[in-house]
């Protein structure tokens, strides 16, 4: 079993729609694809150029950020170096108590050292500055903070940032940042180094302010609809935003990200995230132990190509518009004239003789109509010789039947007058004889006597008896014959007054039930007549000769019932033609006989009951309405005569 | 003619029809000719494929290292051939062995030079390797991607480290033994430039700055004397032997000897490890079965892993990333996009350093008990690289390490190569 698919075979109806539809195509589809490959390929390049530009961004800013975090250290580096240093951190180092913190001691110390080193903080942007024993102890606050007297290896310092930083920093390492765990709003990050001369003697700690990082961080972000943000993780549950407020789950589809980014995929890319579709770029940075996030949003980024994709279509539009009427144009100057060419042959087909295509152009199309308008003149020429010469022919056959059948009669008139003639020349002796005879027995008995027996041999010689009957009958049928060469001669004078008279508006039935009430065939009263008139108004036609048309129809066919029968006239209009329809269950026609039925002349009537011009010459009046008249005969069934006026 | 130019079938001529002329004839050949020039160049363009990548490999022969280099060397070579054939890139790889004089090492490299390029260049399996080509590489314009660990001693933008620097494992290390093994600490290592400098670092500042020292310091020059060390290491029963002489790490009679020691032993071997009864070692590589990149890894090489190899493949990955953002037209592009680089790696997150000192690690302190690791310690987060650690200046470390290579006529590992060129 196999399976086709077979497409509608569509075709075009004109070809100034198949014109346009390719056209129109044809220019439809370049722009299309420019539009739609074109702005998708800009949307895309846009894009990469986007990402590739805040993951520049991203780098740039982790190389800063780390800069900025490698400067505290070395800023750590050098100042743990300083014999300054190293003398206030042995100094306040040997004066500790935690049990009496603020001894004159240590505030004896604080007026040697705190100004120096509170100046070194602030310049340093920290938010504080930490002396601490290798024990832990903090001996020293720049910032006077509570952290002063503290121990770092105190279990309440256990996994804090500090504590870390200061452990790493025992391993003299020469300086290092911590960001701890949980941090601190106030914080991002600690920074130690090791305080050593000979001997480790401690650890400086330093806590850098924020505002550093917040200023650096506002003055990253130069643009709108760009966010530069720095997050890390609280609680190994969440990403927390460094000097913000923003929270990201870490089993979210953006908490995924800046986790696989923290292990060291960087992420660019496009992503959903806060309340919108973002191009972000994330990178690690170790330094603060975190991620740096840079987003900017999609549709602000592509905003260049969403109001180019508006412009584009609309051009799009513009072009297709444009497409369609130039098309239209050409279309129709294609089409116009081929449709003016196939009216012009169809008005031929038609049978109108004075057709010229009206095209006056001096391409092929225009060479095509001068070549019509020859071939249609040539036609016209022909036609006319055609119809001459069928007109002639016409002639000619109508006036041998006229000929024929005036002859036939004329020929009887002609032999009966001679035999009158005769006849009176016998007439004439016998009046002649007997008025010798009146005469003669007036005046001379035996004159008369013999005259008598004189007029008595010449009746008996002449047959006087019979030539007073023949006499009789040759008269009946001179007249007869006459009679049938007039009646050709007034059928005739119809075909004469064709296009005489004009039209009116009748009522079709009364039209038809007058002319049968005028019938005077013979089985009228046998035959059953239907009338289905399906009109809604009046129709429009020369009345008197379309009388003559129905009575010739109606006449045969009522001759043709010759037992019981029926005929139906039925009347429609069907566009804009009148249709009348006679249909008799007579005997019918054969083929040869529909073939002739329309000839003059022709009659299958017995001599006497008709010449044959009927049908021929209803032939004729409808076909001077313009209609036509078909017939339709099936032997032993009987006829339909169709009636068709056109524009009735 | 008829109206394309060719007669009509009966040869007649068809009326009022004109011949074509003939710069249509010509411009028929013309639209054939552009249109073989343009299959042509398409064709160029998917059938010729692109020209493959040189890669240069430095390793070394000389004895004790020659088996670490080889497998370094052939693990990378399996790497690359995996990689591009995933790519579809041909890498032309090319071997160079450093154990050869100055001169004959740069002749050779001449000759790589002449032949093309490399567009990367890994290799050596220690610094005294690295110190040995460096000249060449500042001569050559190469960049080398060393993924060995180093005493974080050498100054170059020629070399990147990308395994551990000293105070990446050996500070985090030296600070842990002393908290968990003992303060008695007696030092092995081996006649080289590096166990010299990390001898110095620890006794001179990690142990001297809290007053502590060394109880010893012992230097592996041959495999003969290692019974005697054995010897002077159970007299001086130290707490923990910290063992760096990690170029004798192939021979089996290390191991028994270590296996016989009555006391801990901790490797500072971060590359290779010591596998063994009871040791103790700290590197930036640890076998970690939740580390997708580590069984990945694994599964391609089907070779033991160590964080030399490791690194190594690390180097062709950040190649790769480099080359599919076009960043590799040149040695200097190359470490431009590497610099501050994060990965993802075997051995867990990485990231370049943008002074170019080194690489960010997580550091591990493990156990292996037989076959079996047991991790100890783990730095909290990555650990910064820094180089010329501790109070001396770079100008000092170079200093020393002038002395130390005088001092063993130039010598730069045992049995090493002599040589006029040093750093």
């Amino acid at each position: 079993m196999t399976f086709r698919l077979k497409l509608p075979d569509y075709q075009f109806r004109s070809m100034k729609g198949r014109l346009l539809s390719w056209m129109t195509l044809i220019a439809l589809i370049p722009v299309l694809l420019l539009v739609v490959i074109g702005l998708s390929y800009a949307e895309r390049q846009l894009a990469e150029e986007v990402k590739t530009e805040i993951g520049d961004l991203s780098t740039r800013l982790q190389y800063e950020l780390d800069l900025l975090v490698t400067r505290q250290i070395e800023e750590a580096r050098v100042f743990s170096r300083s014999p300054y240093l190293q003398k206030a951190l042995a100094d306040f180092s040997r004066i500790y108590r935690p049990d009496d913190l603020y001894s004159m001691s240590y505030q004896d110390l604080q007026d040697t050292y705190w100004t120096y080193l509170s100046f070194f903080a602030e310049k340093h942007e920290l938010k504080d500055l930490l002396l601490v024993t290798t024990a832990g102890d903090v001996v020293f606050s720049a910032a006077q903070s509570d952290l002063y007297g503290r121990n770092l290896i105190h279990v309440d310092y256990s996994g804090t940032a500090i504590r870390q930083v200061f452990e790493q920093a025992l391993w003299q390492m020469d300086s290092v940042a911590s960001v701890g765990s949980g941090f601190d709003q106030k914080q991002y990050a600690f920074v130690a180094a090791p305080v050593q001369d000979t001997r480790l003697s401690g650890v400086l700690v330093m806590i850098p302010d924020t505002a550093g990082l917040a200023h650096f961080l506002d003055e990253s972000s130069n643009e709108s609809a760009q966010y530069l943000s720095v997050y890390r993780q609280e609680n190994n549950a969440v990403w927390a935003e460094v000097l913000g407020s923003d929270r990201i789950e870490r089993s979210s589809v953006v908490g995924k990200i800046l986790s696989a980014a923290y292990l060291g995929r960087d992420f660019s890319g496009e992503m959903k995230g806060w309340g919108d579709r973002w191009l972000v770029s994330v990178r690690a940075i170790p330094a603060l132990d975190g991620v740096v996030v840079v987003r900017r949003e999609r549709d602000v980024a592509l905003s260049a190509i969403i109001e180019l994709r508006y412009t584009a279509w609309g051009v799009t539009l513009l072009i297709l518009i444009l497409s369609a009427i130039i098309a239209r144009h050409v279309a129709l100057t294609i089409s116009a004239p081929v449709y003016e060419l196939s009216r012009s042959i169809e008005q031929i087909a038609q049978g109108k003789r004075k057709v010229k295509a009206d095209v006056n152009r001096e391409d092929e199309i225009g060479t095509l109509a001068r070549q019509f308008n020859l071939m249609a003149e040539s036609l016209r020429t022909t036609q006319a010789q055609l119809l001459q010469t069928e007109k002639m022919a016409s002639i000619g056959h109508l006036a041998a039947g006229v000929a024929h059948e005036i002859n036939n009669p004329m020929s009887v008139v002609t032999a009966n007058m001679n035999t009158m003639q005769d006849y009176s020349g016998v007439y004439v002796t016998l009046v002649d004889m007997y008025d010798r005879y009146i005469r003669a027995s007036m005046t001379d008995p035996v004159a008369a006597l013999n005259i008598n027996k004189e007029l008595q041999s010449f009746q008996e010689k002449e047959d006087i008896q019979f030539v007073h009957q023949d006499m009789k009958a040759l008269l009946e049928d001179s007249l007869l014959g006459l009679s049938r060469v007039k009646n050709i001669v007034s059928s005739l004078k119809v075909f004469s007054e064709l296009d005489q008279s004009d039209d009116e508006e009748v009522s079709l039935r009364s039209e038809l039930e007058h002319v049968m009430s005028e019938l005077a065939t013979p089985n009228k009263d046998k035959v059953e007549v239907q009338f289905q008139i399906e009109l809604d108004r009046p129709v429009r036609f020369k009345p008197e000769q379309m009388r003559r048309v129905f009575k010739a129809v109606i006449d045969n066919a009522l001759r043709a019932c010759t037992d019981k029968g029926s005929l139906r006239i039925r009347a429609y209009r069907k566009g804009k033609g009148l249709y009348i329809e006679f249909h008799d269950t007579g005997c019918g026609m054969d083929d040869a006989q529909v073939n002739k039925v329309f000839d003059p002349f022709y009659t299958t009537r017995p001599v006497g009951e008709g010449i044959g011009l009927g049908l021929s010459i209803a032939h004729a009046i409808v076909e001077a309405h313009g209609g036509t008249m078909r017939l339709i005969s099936r032997q032993g069934r009987g006829t339909k005569v169709q009636v068709h006026l056109p524009g009735r | 003619m008829n109206h394309f130019g060719r007669k009509a079938a009966d040869g007649a001529e068809p009326a009022n029809l004109k011949v074509i002329p003939d710069y249509f004839q010509n411009m028929k050949k013309s639209l054939i000719l552009i249109a073989l020039v343009m299959i042509v160049g398409l064709g160029a363009l998917f059938l010729i494929p692109d020209p493959s990548v040189r890669v240069l490999l430095l390793s070394s022969s000389a004895p004790g290292v020659a088996e670490r280099d080889l497998r370094m060397t052939e693990a990378v070579t399996r790497y690359l051939a995996l990689r591009g054939q995933e790519r579809d890139i041909h890498f032309d790889i090319v071997e160079v062995d450093v154990a050869q004089s100055p001169d004959a090492l740069a002749t050779a490299l001449d000759e790589v030079m002449a032949a093309g390029e490399p567009a990367l260049t890994i290799g050596c399996g220690d610094s005294a390797c690295v110190r040995q080509v460096i000249p060449e590489l500042d001569r050559l314009g190469l960049l080398l991607m060393y993924p060995g660990s180093s005493e974080g001693l050498i100054r170059s933008r020629r070399v990147m480290h990308l395994g551990l620097v000293a105070n990446q494992f050996l500070f985090p290390a030296v600070s842990w033994i002393r908290q968990n093994l003992g303060e008695d600490i007696l030092y092995l290592g081996s006649e080289s430039a590096r166990s010299r400098m990390m001898e110095r670092l620890i006794s001179r500042q990690l142990l001297s700055s809290s007053g502590g020292e060394l109880v010893s310091s012992e230097y592996l020059t041959n495999i003969e004397l290692l019974p005697s060390v054995v010897d002077r290491i159970n007299v001086y029963r130290p707490d923990v032997v910290l063992f760096d002489a990690c170029e004798w790490l192939p021979r089996p009679e290390l191991k028994t000897a270590l296996e016989g020691l009555k006391t801990k032993v901790f490797s500072l071997c971060a590359d290779e490890h010591l596998s063994g009864r009871d040791i103790y070692y700290v590197s930036h590589y640890f076998d970690h079965d939740h580390n997708q990149e580590n069984l990945q890894l694994q599964a391609e090489l089907q070779v033991p892993l160590n964080a030399l190899i490791v690194q190594a493949t690390t180097a062709v990955d950040l190649y790769l990333r480099a080359r599919r953002a076009g960043y590799t037209r040149s040695n200097h592009e190359l470490s431009t996009y590497i610099s501050g680089r994060n990965a993802l790696t075997a051995a867990g997150s990485m990231a370049v350093d943008f002074d170019f000192q080194g690489v960010w690690h997580s550091v591990f302190i493990v156990r292996t008990l037989g076959e079996r690791e047991h991790l100890l310690w783990m730095s909290d987060s990555l650990i910064r690289p820094v180089m010329f650690p501790g109070l001396e200046a770079p100008s000092d470390w170079q200093h020393h390490l002038t002395i130390y290579w005088r001092n063993n006529g130039g010598r730069w590992r045992q049995g090493s190569v002599g040589g006029k060129r040093w750093l």
